[in-house]
Parts: structure tokens; C-alpha cells; sequence
């Protein structure tokens, strides 16, 4: 996997969290990414054409943040299920 | 007798657009920001709360103040997100709360605390905007596109503030993880937002993603297993540069990095045999070098994260240095150099046997770097905001104890080289009070080494304990090495609970505090020589 400098890890958790930026929002994203991996990284995430045309190690990397995405997609709906619960007692 | 500062005076001194602009500032930090200083710097809070909730005893009460500051931030939210916070507020009454604080510019800072309707003013501005703010700190999964939490974790990643409009250099705006639940200070105000002096020490904000799962498990590397007192050493010139009776001492690390790194594999692969999974490695202040770190890294899974105590003793030319690095799956190291360097007097020169190598008559400071204090506080799930600390910055109040109580993060990593980690000693202490207020879970690890070194002035040594944990619910914790053991595996499960700000208003139930939910020996796999 690819090691994000802190700059280009906040940026890349912020691409990945927000999914539905606008397209321009995306490309302001893209250009703060410092580094060419990272940059690499970000379009990867986005086109899945990138995405198939990437190096492994690229690949792995989006990988992860897929994974990381649904998984706080599932914390989540745990945590609107107890704010539910709070607000009920 | 001189003028008094007013209220607009004071307050233009944090966003100085007030002085020729006095319309309420829309950015939800900078309102909390500008609104709390007011409440802190006067102290008023605690007046106002004699009394509270407004319209207590006429039918109103305190489930109308939460419920309609709750729904004044969302409205503000939700107006901030269509970009029309301007013409939306005016609708919820905010506006009308603004003008009463407008109004007061004139006035005496002094007469803030008999200004009932301005106390009431400035505390709904501060709940609305931090119930607005709900969600900044943490990456948490918001679902529907959320313009605000884009723009803030923007402003936090480029300057370490949420503040907008505020003087960087006067007040700075961070997140929140916890509310004290105990005492009343300005810190018990608020939810998801902290007010921080700008001080010497700056913050940083970093995001890395994280796969949390319903437990963590750490393993906790005791390392070095032996310290010498030769690695205690005078720096050459230190008697010409310090009054007669104080000295500058480094200490050098010692080589060994295949052997390192071959142990710390084992171990890894033990507890990852015993748990199924390693989260992170960790190890304790001083233990490894720059390069043994890199190496630790390359050989480590790469989904696990590793946090360790760098050094590298004084080489002549500059001071030694002494820092945390911190490494992610997706994230490169993040360096952060010790806040204070160690000071040795008489007694702890006996209590680690180095009066050999150092007199115990005279004190000795450690010769570190100690220069662009910084303090990382690091997002990796929306349940665990994490920093590290090195050795006396956890029991130093100065310069990052009062961000850290402002921030409250999840999980606080104290780094040390020190004698065994036991209830009574100093480490344990400073970890209740950060658990106490404002209810961060830590955990403090010191080398084996060390604590074998350490020679108590009376009574058994018990230098196997080598790390502590302490958390809100329970007490706490040793974690002792059993005979034969190297290091030890720990499983973090998180814990939620509901908090409160002191004007009553509730997070939901999804305060987060990681609780040690399980400890368990690890022995490396020893080779047949070494058995």
C-alpha cells in the first residue's frame, strides 16, 4: 500500500468520505494531493477505469479505503441507532 | 482609575472584523469561539448556571433549552449547507440573540455576570453552534453530502483550527471527543467543539483511515529488555555551560537492529497465533532508533500501525533527540519531539544505579532537542481520536496538558523511561486525572529495561509491571509481564455512554471510550541456544 505523507492521508480521508463532492469539488481535492502516488491514489478511487489500469500496490491502497468507507458506513447505522436509543430513554 | 475594557473590546481582540462589522458570525466555530472566550474570561458561567434552565418553573424547563438549542444547530447546519446562513438564522431567532450580545459592546467586561438576558445570549449561541458542529472531529460516515464538515476538516487540515473569521493567534477552535462529566469549567460547555489558548505548543489535526473494528489489540513491546547504566552519559562540555552543581546527561541507544527486529516479528506473530489479529505495536520512550523504526515498519503487516519512543544521543555538534513516531497503514511517519527534557536529581540517580556514571550531586538535565513543540492529535475512526505523549509531558500541565483536557482524545499513548508502572507511582496519577477530566482511557508503557534498573528506596521492586491502564468505569490497571514472557497483547473494546454539557444537553449516547478488555502474555520464540 501506498504511505501518504499526513497532508496527503487528511486529504485523501476527506476525497473518500465525501463521495458526493461536486466534480469540482473533487478536482480541488485531487490538487491538494502533494505527492504523485497519492494523486494516483485519488484518481484510482474515482474511475474505476484508473482503477483496473493501476499497479497493485495502488489497487491495494484503494482497496483499503473501500473497505474503510463501508465499514463506517455499518458504524454508522450503529451509532444513529443509539442516539435513537438515547433519545427514547 | 483606568477605562475598563468592554465587551466589544475584548471581543474585537478575537475577531476583529466586530470592530467595523458587527454582524453575528456565521461560521459555527467562530460564534462558539467568540461567545465561550466572553463566558470563560468573565467566568459568568458558572452565574448563569445558579439558575438554569431559563423559564425554569413557568412550563418551560430544560427539555425546551436542549430540544430548541438542539434544533436551532441543525437549522444553522442545514443553512450553512445550502449557503444561506445569513437569511436562514434570521428565521430561527438567532439573530435576535446575536443583537442582545451586539448590544452589550458598550458595556464593562465587569458587568457581564449581573447581565442575565447577555448570559442567556451568549450561552444559546454557544450550544447552537456547537450542537451545529456535530460530527467535526472524528471521519465519521455523515451519509448525505455535508458541505460544512468538507469546508471545517478542510480548515483543520490546512491550519489546525476550525476558527474561520477568529484571530489564529489569539484562540484556536478544535474538536471534542469528551465533555468533562465532572467539576464546571468553560470545557463543560460543550460537545463537539473546544476552545483552545493559542499557545506555544500548536496542534495538528490528521486523518487516516483506519478499519475499526469492535475491538483493538495492541501489542505492548517492553523494549529494551536490559538497559545499561554506561548508555547514561556526561555531555563533554556540559559543566562549562551550566552552574557547578548541574550537568547535561544523554543517553545512547544501543545497535542490535536485525536481532530487533527478528524479536519483534516473533513477537507479532505470537499474539497475532493467540488473537486472531494485531492492530498496532507500540514501545516505550527511548527504545528504538530512526532506522530500527523504518525497519520495524517494512517488516510489519502493513494494516498494522506502530507507534514508538525514537532516539539518538547528543553527538557533539547538536543535542540528542528524543520524539514519538507514529506510523498508519496509509500513513507515513509523524514525528513529535519530547515538550520536556528529563531532569535526574539525587534520588532517581540512586534509583537507577547510575551514580557510576553520573554524580548523584548534582542534577542533570537531559541534553534533547525540545524545540517546535507540537501536539498530533490523529482521527483513524469515528470512535478513536488518539495522541502520544513522551514521558514528563504527560505529568507537565504546560505547554499541551489543557489542549489535551480541551480535546479529550479517546485513547492517550504515554511513552516512558521509568521504573515499573505501578498503582502508586507518578504515572498513575497524572493518567486518573486525564481519565477523570476529561475522560480520555490511557495507557502508559516504560521499557523492561528501565524498570529492572529501577531500585526502589524501600520495599520489593516489582520492575514486570511495565505498563498501566486507566479509564473512566474502571480502576487501575497493571500490566505485568509473567516470567518468561516479552511483551504483552491488550484488546481495547470500546465502551459508549452518554454525556452531558453542564447546560444539560445529551450527545446521543456515542461518547466513546476504549476499555481494556483483555491482557495476554507473549513469549518470542526463543532460538535453541537462547533456550
Amino acid at each position: 500500500m501506498v504511505r501518504l505523507t499526513p497532508h496527503d492521508s487528511s486529504v485523501i480521508t476527506a476525497l473518500v468520505q465525501h463521495t458526493s463532492h461536486s466534480d469540482e469539488g473533487k478536482k480541488e481535492l485531487l490538487d491538494e494531493l502533494q505527492s504523485p502516488e497519492a494523486r494516483l491514489v485519488g484518481e484510482a478511487f474515482l474511475d474505476s477505469q484508473k482503477y483496473a489500469a493501476a499497479a497493485d500496490h495502488i489497487r491495494a491502497t484503494v482497496d483499503y479505503l473501500q473497505a474503510w468507507v463501508e465499514n463506517n458506513k455499518r458504524l454508522r447505522v450503529k451509532r444513529e441507532a443509539r442516539g435513537q436509543a438515547a433519545a427514547r430513554s | 482609575m483606568p477605562d475598563q475594557l468592554t465587551i466589544g473590546e475584548f471581543l474585537i481582540g478575537i475577531l476583529p472584523r466586530l470592530r467595523s462589522d458587527t454582524r453575528l458570525p456565521s461560521w459555527p466555530p467562530d460564534c462558539f469561539a467568540l461567545c465561550l472566550a466572553l463566558l470563560k474570561q468573565t467566568g459568568s458561567y458558572s452565574q448563569l448556571l445558579q439558575d438554569w434552565p431559563p423559564g425554569r418553573g413557568i412550563g418551560q424547563g430544560l427539555a425546551h433549552w436542549t430540544s430548541s438549542v438542539h434544533a436551532l444547530g441543525e437549522q444553522w447546519r442545514r443553512a450553512l449547507h445550502r449557503n444561506r446562513p445569513s437569511e436562514e438564522l434570521s428565521v430561527g431567532g438567532l439573530l435576535n440573540v446575536w443583537q442582545i450580545l451586539r448590544e452589550s459592546f458598550p458595556q464593562p467586561l465587569s458587568t457581564v455576570e449581573n447581565n442575565t438576558p447577555l448570559l442567556q445570549a451568549l450561552m444559546h449561541l454557544v450550544g447552537a453552534a456547537d450542537e451545529a458542529s456535530a460530527g467535526v472531529g472524528a471521519p465519521e460516515d455523515m451519509g448525505d453530502n455535508d458541505s460544512f464538515l468538507q469546508r471545517a476538516r478542510g480548515f483543520l487540515r490546512k491550519d489546525a483550527t476550525l476558527g474561520l473569521e477568529i484571530d489564529p493567534a489569539r484562540v484556536k477552535v478544535l474538536p471534542r471527543m469528551h465533555t468533562p462529566q465532572g467539576g464546571l469549567t468553560e470545557r463543560s460547555l460543550s460537545l463537539y467543539l473546544s476552545m483552545c489558548d493559542a499557545g506555544e505548543a500548536a496542534p495538528c489535526w490528521l486523518s487516516t483511515p483506519f478499519l475499526q473494528r469492535d475491538s483493538v489489540n495492541l501489542l505492548l513491546v517492553p523494549w529494551p529488555l536490559e538497559v545499561l547504566a554506561k548508555q547514561f552519559r556526561e555531555v563533554p562540555d556540559s559543566a562549562t555551560r551550566l552552574p557547578a552543581d548541574f550537568g547535561f546527561f544523554t543517553y545512547d541507544l544501543l545497535g542490535g537492529d536485525a536481532e530487533l527486529i527478528a524479536f519483534v516479528e516473533s513477537l507479532h506473530r505470537e499474539a497475532h497465533r493467540k488473537l486472531g489479529r494485531v492492530d498496532g505495536v507500540i514501545l516505550p520512550e527511548l527504545a528504538v532508533t530512526a532506522g530500527q523504526f523504518r525497519g520495524l515498519r517494512d517488516r510489519l503487516p502493513q494494516e498494522c500501525f506502530l507507534v514508538a519512543g525514537i532516539g539518538s544521543g547528543e553527538t557533539g555538534a547538536q543535542r540528542g533527540t528524543n520524539e514519538v513516531r507514529l506510523a498508519f497503514p496509509l500513513l507515513a511517519e509523524v514525528i513529535q519531539k519530547k515538550h520536556h527534557p528529563w531532569k535526574l536529581d539525587e534520588a532517581q540517580v540512586m534509583q537507577y544505579g547510575l551514580g557510576g556514571v553520573l554524580s548523584p550531586y548534582r542534577e542533570w538535565w537531559e541534553h534533547c532537542d525540545v524545540t517546535r513543540r507540537r501536539l498530533n492529535f490523529i482521527s483513524i475512526s469515528e470512535d478513536l481520536v488518539m495522541c502520544a505523549l513522551i514521558c514528563e509531558d504527560l505529568a507537565r500541565p504546560d505547554p499541551v496538558a489543557n489542549m489535551i483536557r480541551a480535546v479529550g482524545p479517546n485513547l492517550v499513548i504515554a511513552l516512558l523511561m521509568d521504573g515499573p508502572q505501578t498503582k502508586e507511582r507518578w504515572a498513575a496519577r497524572y493518567a486518573t486525572v486525564l481519565a477523570d477530566d476529561p475522560g480520555c482511557s490511557v495507557l502508559s508503557l516504560t521499557s523492561l529495561g528501565m524498570s529492572q534498573l529501577s531500585r526502589p528506596g524501600s520495599g520489593p521492586s516489582r520492575p514486570r509491571v511495565v505498563a498501566l491502564w486507566k479509564d473512566r468505569f474502571q480502576g487501575t490497571r497493571e500490566i505485568e509481564l509473567p516470567a518468561a514472557c516479552d511483551a504483552v497483547a491488550i484488546s481495547l473494546s470500546i465502551r459508549y455512554r452518554q454525556e452531558f454539557t453542564a447546560d444539560g444537553r445529551g450527545d446521543g449516547g456515542n461518547a466513546a471510550f476504549p476499555i481494556l478488555s483483555g491482557v495476554h502474555p507473549i513469549a518470542a520464540a526463543r532460538t535453541a541456544e537462547s533456550r
